[in-house]
C-alpha cells in the first residue's frame, strides 16, 4: 500500500531542476530502505520547454513504483499543490519545490513523525540552510516543546513552504491561492497560521536539512516583499488570549530599539547614511568572537552536506556555515510587542480606527470626538505610531487608544517594518472605515498595501493645512508621499484652496476631496 | 521664425504620474505660444494599463485639451515612438517619456535651437535634473555637453551615455534614423543610448538647446531591469577613426587615483551642501559660495554656476508647482552628476583594445593565465590578470592584460565582445570573464559563438569548479555554443552533476604545456 504521496511543484525552474531530482531520487531510495512506500506526483504549471525536458528525463530514471507527471495552466502555487493532492492516492502527504536540494533523511524521518504523533501535526525540516545570493544557517523550532516565542508569528513565518502531514489536515485547511495582485501573501505562512490556529502542531523531523536555494537576482518571495503583501485575516492574529499572553513581550532585548551614536546622526542627515556606513564597514571587527562553546557537527549533518553538494556543488561547506554565528531570526520584538498590544487594546469590532503619529493636533482630536459624538454606536479606535503621542488627552474616555511600543517612525523600523504593522493591524483588526490623520508612516503604509487593506476597509485621509513656503511652492504630506488616490473613499482637506490646489497639482478627481467644516 | 513643433509623449503604466508630465507639456505649450511657436500634442498610450489609460485622458482634458490622443499595441518604445514621428504634421518632433517632466523653456527654445542649426544636429535640454521619489534625496544635475564643442571628448562614449532620452529634431532626420526595436530576449539595452550614437555615426551631433531644463524621475523600483546592459553593435563604437574625423579624441593618458565607492557617487559632495544647508546663510548664496570654492580649487570650469541662474530657477520654480517633490529641491541640495568631458581609463582601456583586437575578429581567447591557453588557439586574447605575459608575448598574438581594478572589467569584457562581434569567443578559468558571461552573456551570444573550457586544473575538492562563477555554469549553458574539457571524468561531472546538456559537452586536450 502506499504510504506517502510526495509532490513536486515545478515550473519555470529550468536546469536549476537538476541537482533537486538527483536529491529527491536518493530521498526515495532512503525511504524505500526504511520500507515506505512513496509515489510521486509531479505538478508541472506553466512549465516552458527546458524545465519539461529535464523533468521527463528524469521521470524515466525514478525507480518508483508510481509516478505522475500533471501539466496544468494555473500560474498559482497553491492551486497547482491543492491539484497534486488531488492526483495523490496515500494518507501521507509531503510536498516540495523543485529548485531546493533535500537531504536523504527527509521522507523517511517525517514519516517517523507523523506515524507517531498521536494527534495531526505538520511535519517540517529541523534546518535550513540557504545557498547562492545569500548563505544562513537556521535551525526551525517546532511549535511545540521548543523555546520557540509564538508571539513572533504575526512578524516572522517561523517554518518553511516545504512539509508532510496528513491528508485530514490538508482537507481542513486547503491551500489557497496566492493573490499578489491584490496585496495578499505569501500562502504558506497565512497556510501554518491557518493550522496553527486550529491547534495543529509544526513539528520538525530530526536530522534533515532542506538546502533553500536563494536565486541570484532575486526570488519569487522577493518580487512580491518588494511590491508588499501582507498577510490575509487570520483567526490566529485576532486571538484575545493570545494577544494578552504575548502584548507584554519586553521591548529592547539585545539591540533592538538604542541606536548606535552613527546611527542617530544619520537619522539627523539622512544624506550621510551612506558614507556612514562605507565608512564604518571598515573599522568595525571583521566578527564579534562568540563566547559561546563551539558547535558539536554531528555525523549525519556532515554527510548531509557531503551528499548536498555532491549534487549542487554552489552550496558552500559546512564550516563556511559553522564560521558564522547568527541569531535564528531578525529582532522583532518591538512590532510583535506593539502588534499584540494593539489586538489586546483596540479589540477585533472596530467600526472606526483612526491613525495618528507622535503629535496629535487639537483639531484631530476635535475631529475625533466630532466622529465620537456623530457615531455613538460605533466603536472607535486610535492607533499612534509612537509611544506616549502628544495632544491626546482631550479625547473622549471612550475612544480606545494603543500606541507602538517604540517609535516606529525611525530610522530601524520606519521604512518598511512600521508600515508592514499598520499594514498587518488594519487587515487583522478589518475596522469599517480607517482613518488616516497626519501620518507619514500611515501614508507610507497605504501607499505600499492600501490595495490589500481597502479590500475590507473604507480608507480616509485627513490632511493638515497645506503649507506655502517661501519659494511660494506648496508643502503638504500628500505631495511628499503621493499615494495612489482611488484607494481612499474620501480625502478631507482643509480649505477650498487647499482642494483646489491639490487638484491642479495631482489630477486627481475633485470629487474626491471633502473641504471640513472650521471648528 | 522659429518652425513650429510636434511635442510626443509616450505611456504606458505611469498611472497617477501622468498629470505631472501634462501639466508641464501644458505649461510648455503656452510659453511657445507666447514666444510665436506653433506647436502640436501627440500623447500615446502603448498598450496602458486602465489607471495609465484614464488619468491621461482625465488630464488632458484639464490641461491640454486641444492634445491628440492614440493609442498602439507596440510593447516597445521604439515602435510607438517611429509611429507617432510618422504622425506628426510639423517639421520638428520633440520626444519624452510620459513620467518626466519638461521645463517650460523646453519647447520653444528646441524649436529655435534647430530653425539656428538646421537638420545636421539634435537637441537637447541642456540641464537634467534627475529626481527621485523619496522627498529627502538630492536631485542630480546633470549638464548636457555639446558634441560640436572643440572640449567635447568622443573617446569617453565607450564610457557614458552623454545625452538623456529627451530630444527634439527634424522629423525627416528622425523619420530617416528611426528607433530600433530591441526585444527582451536578445538581451541588451534600452534602444535610446543605441540611437543616440547612430545619429552621431551617421554625423549628426547632439547640442543642448540654451536655456532649458528637463527634470527626469528615477523610480524607486520596478522601472528599468535593462540597467547596465551592453547596447547592440554601432558604428561609432566599432570604429574610432569614424569618431576622431568628427572631433577631439583623446586618451586620459594616465590613470588617475583610484576613487573610492563613495567619491564614484558623489556621496561627499552632497552630504556637504546638505550640511551646509543647515546654515542660517540664505540658499541661493550657499550655492555661490560652493561654486566659487569648487572654481578655486580645481581648473574644471565651473560647472554649478548654472544652477544659480534665473532661467533655471524660474524652471524650477514652475516644475515645483507642478511636482511638489521638486520644491523640497529648491535652492540648494544639489548633487553633480555626470561631468562628461573627463576622459577616463574605462574608454582608455575599450579603445586600446579595439586597436589590438580589429572589428569582427575571428577567434577571441579569454583567460586569467597565457600559458595555460593553447598556443593554438586562436588569434586575439585578452588576460584578465597580469601572470604569463612575458610568455604570451612571445608567442606573437595580439595579447593585453586586463589588470586595472578600478572599474568593472567584467563590463568591459562585455562592451567589446558585443560590439565588435568576435566569431567565436572561447572563456577559459576567468572570473571576469564568467563575471560578464553570467550577467550579460545572452546579448554577448547574439552574433558570438560561445565556448567555455573546463579544465583538470580547475577542478577543486568535492567536484567544485573553479572559478567561484562557473558553479553557476548552468545558467549560462543555454546561450553557449560548447563545453570543452580535458578529459572524459571531467565531462561525466558536468553531465551528471552540473546537468549540462551531453551534446554540448565535448573532450578535447587543451592545455598547451602538458
Amino acid at each position: 500500500m502506499t504510504e506517502l504521496s510526495l509532490i513536486v511543484n515545478v515550473h519555470t525552474e529550468g536546469s536549476t531542476t537538476h541537482p533537486t531530482f538527483r536529491s529527491i531520487a536518493a530521498m526515495l531510495e532512503h525511504a524505500a530502505c526504511a520500507g515506505i512506500n512513496v509515489e510521486v506526483v509531479i505538478v508541472l504549471d506553466r512549465s516552458d520547454a527546458v524545465t519539461l525536458k529535464q523533468v521527463s528525463a528524469f521521470t524515466r530514471t525514478l525507480a518508483v513504483p508510481s509516478i505522475q507527471s500533471i501539466e496544468i495552466d494555473l500560474g498559482d502555487l497553491g492551486a497547482a499543490r491543492m491539484e497534486g493532492v488531488h492526483h495523490a492516492s496515500a494518507d501521507l502527504i509531503a510536498w516540495l519545490d523543485a529548485d531546493d536540494i533535500y537531504s536523504a533523511s527527509w521522507l523517511t524521518n517525517a514519516v517517523g513523525v507523523l506515524n507517531t504523533a498521536e494527534r495531526d501535526v505538520v511535519v517540517h525540516p529541523a534546518h535550513i540552510v540557504s545557498f547562492g545570493e545569500r548563505c544562513v544557517r537556521i535551525v526551525v523550532k517546532a511549535s511545540e516543546g521548543s523555546d520557540l516565542n509564538l508571539g513572533i508569528v504575526p512578524a516572522f513565518n517561523p517554518w518553511p513552504s516545504m512539509a508532510a502531514t496528513t491528508r485530514s489536515v490538508i482537507e481542513s485547511h486547503p491551500f489557497t491561492s496566492i493573490d499578489v495582485g491584490r496585496g495578499f501573501g505569501p500562502e504558506d505562512w497565512q497556510w501554518n497560521l491557518a493550522t496553527l490556529g486550529d491547534g495543529i502542531a509544526h513539528l520538525v523531523a530530526p536530522e534533515t536539512v532542506l538546502f533553500y536555494r536563494e536565486k541570484h537576482g532575486g526570488s519569487l518571495w522577493q518580487t512580491q516583499a518588494q511590491r508588499g503583501v501582507t498577510l490575509r485575516k487570520t483567526a490566529l492574529l485576532t486571538d484575545p488570549e493570545w494577544a494578552s499572553r504575548y502584548g507584554g513581550i519586553v521591548v529592547g532585548e539585545g539591540d533592538d530599539i538604542t541606536l548606535s551614536r552613527s546611527q542617530r546622526f544619520a537619522q539627523q542627515f539622512p544624506a550621510l547614511t551612506l558614507p556612514i556606513r562605507a565608512a564604518t564597514k571598515k573599522l568595525r571587527p571583521a566578527a564579534q568572537a562568540t563566547t559561546a562553546e563551539p558547535e558539536v557537527v554531528e555525523a549525519w549533518m556532515e554527510q548531509a552536506f557531503a551528499d548536498a553538494i555532491g549534487f549542487e556543488p554552489e552550496i558552500p561547506s559546512l564550516s563556511d556555515y559553522l564560521a558564522q554565528a547568527r541569531p535564528w531570526s531578525p529582532p522583532f520584538d518591538a512590532f510583535c510587542s506593539s502588534y499584540w498590544q494593539a489586538v489586546a487594546g483596540l479589540g477585533c469590532d472596530l467600526d472606526c480606527l483612526f491613525v495618528g503619529s507622535r503629535y496629535v493636533e487639537e483639531a484631530e482630536v476635535d475631529l475625533i470626538n466630532t466622529y465620537r459624538r456623530d457615531h455613538p454606536d460605533e466603536v472607535v479606535g486610535l492607533w499612534c505610531d509612537c509611544p506616549d503621542p502628544e495632544g491626546v488627552s482631550g479625547l473622549d474616555p471612550s475612544v480606545r487608544i494603543s500606541c507602538a511600543s517604540i517609535d516606529m517612525g525611525v530610522f530601524r523600523y520606519g521604512k518598511s517594518g512600521g508600515q508592514r504593522l499598520l499594514a498587518t493591524i488594519a487587515i487583522q483588526l478589518s475596522p469599517k472605515v480607517m482613518h488616516v490623520l497626519h501620518s507619514p508612516l500611515g501614508l507610507r503604509s497605504l501607499g505600499t498595501y492600501g490595495s490589500a487593506i481597502s479590500q475590507e476597509t473604507q480608507l480616509q485621509l485627513s490632511l493638515r493645512p497645506i503649507d506655502i513656503d517661501a519659494h511660494g511652492a506648496p508643502a503638504s504630506l500628500y505631495f511628499d508621499l503621493p499615494t495612489d488616490p482611488s484607494i481612499f473613499q474620501v480625502i478631507h482637506v482643509a480649505s477650498q484652496e487647499d482642494a483646489d490646489l491639490i487638484c491642479v497639482t495631482t489630477g486627481i478627481e475633485r470629487a474626491l476631496l471633502r473641504v471640513r467644516p472650521a471648528t | 521664425m522659429s518652425l513650429p513643433i510636434t511635442a510626443i509623449v509616450t505611456f504606458h503604466h505611469e498611472g497617477a504620474l501622468a498629470h505631472p508630465t501634462l501639466a508641464s507639456v501644458a505649461a510648455a505649450v503656452d510659453q511657445a505660444a507666447a514666444d510665436g511657436v506653433d506647436t502640436e500634442v501627440l500623447l500615446v498610450l502603448d498598450r496602458p494599463d486602465d489607471a495609465t489609460r484614464a488619468m491621461v485622458r482625465r488630464s488632458a482634458g484639464l490641461v491640454l485639451p486641444t492634445a491628440t490622443i492614440s493609442e498602439s499595441d507596440h510593447g516597445d518604445q521604439a515602435g510607438s515612438r517611429n509611429e507617432a514621428i510618422a504622425a506628426a504634421s510639423h517639421g520638428l518632433v520633440a520626444l519624452m517619456d510620459g513620467d518626466d517632466l519638461m521645463g517650460k523653456q523646453w519647447l520653444s527654445g528646441a524649436s529655435r535651437a534647430l530653425t539656428l542649426w538646421g537638420p545636421g544636429v539634435v537637441v537637447h535640454p541642456s540641464l537634467c535634473l534627475m529626481f527621485r521619489d523619496q522627498p529627502t534625496s538630492s536631485p542630480t544635475a546633470w549638464i548636457i555637453q555639446d558634441s560640436r564643442s572643440s572640449d567635447f571628448n568622443f573617446s569617453m562614449l565607450a564610457q557614458q551615455n552623454a545625452w538623456p532620452a529627451c530630444v527634439a529634431l527634424y522629423r525627416e532626420t528622425a523619420v530617416a534614423v528611426p528607433f530600433v526595436k530591441t526585444p527582451n530576449a536578445e538581451g541588451f539595452a534600452a534602444e535610446d543610448l543605441h540611437w543616440n550614437l547612430t545619429l552621431l555615426g551617421k554625423g549628426i551631433h547632439h547640442a543642448p538647446a540654451p536655456q532649458t531644463s528637463y527634470f527626469y524621475r528615477i523610480r524607486g523600483h520596478g522601472s528599468n531591469v535593462r540597467k547596465g546592459r551592453p547596447i547592440r553593435p554601432v558604428t561609432v563604437l566599432r570604429d574610432p577613426e569614424m569618431l576622431r574625423s568628427l572631433g577631439r579624441f583623446e586618451a586620459s593618458g594616465t590613470t588617475p587615483a583610484p576613487r573610492t565607492q563613495a567619491q564614484e557617487r558623489g556621496w561627499f559632495h552632497r552630504a556637504g551642501l546638505e550640511l551646509l544647508a543647515l546654515s542660517t546663510l540664505p540658499e541661493r548664496r550657499l550655492i555661490q559660495r560652493l561654486t566659487q570654492r569648487r572654481k578655486d580649487e580645481s581648473s574644471q570650469p565651473d560647472q554649478l554656476s548654472v544652477l544659480t541662474e534665473p532661467w533655471f530657477l524660474a524652471d524650477v520654480d514652475g516644475a515645483a508647482r507642478i511636482e511638489p517633490r521638486l520644491a523640497t529641491a529648491m535652492g540648494h541640495n544639489y548633487l553633480m552628476g555626470h561631468v562628461t568631458n573627463q576622459a577616463d581609463p574605462f574608454s582608455d582601456l575599450y579603445w586600446e583594445f579595439v586597436d589590438f583586437l580589429g572589428v569582427d575578429p575571428q577567434h577571441l581567447v579569454i583567460g586569467d593565465d597565457a600559458a595555460s591557453i593553447d598556443q593554438r588557439a586562436g588569434d586575439a586574447m585578452i588576460l584578465t590578470s597580469g601572470a604569463g605575459v612575458g610568455r604570451a608575448a612571445v608567442l606573437g598574438k595580439k595579447l593585453v592584460s586586463l589588470n586595472d581594478p578600478h572599474f568593472s572589467a567584467d563590463r568591459l569584457v562585455a562592451l567589446l565582445v558585443t560590439q565588435l562581434t568576435p566569431a567565436t569567443l572561447s572563456i577559459y578559468a576567468s572570473s571576469t570573464a564568467w563575471g560578464a558571461l553570467l550577467r550579460w552573456g545572452l546579448s554577448m551570444s547574439q552574433s558570438t559563438k560561445i565556448t567555455v573550457v573546463i579544465r583538470t586544473r580547475d577542478l577543486g575538492d568535492s567536484g567544485r569548479l573553479n572559478p567561484v562563477e562557473a558553479l553557476r555554469i548552468r545558467e549560462v549553458a543555454d546561450f553557449c555554443h560548447a563545453v570543452v574539457t580535458e578529459t572524459p571524468e571531467l565531462a561525466a561531472l558536468l553531465t551528471e552533476v552540473y546537468g549540462i546538456d551531453e551534446e554540448l559537452v565535448s573532450v578535447q586536450s587543451v592545455e598547451g604545456e602538458s
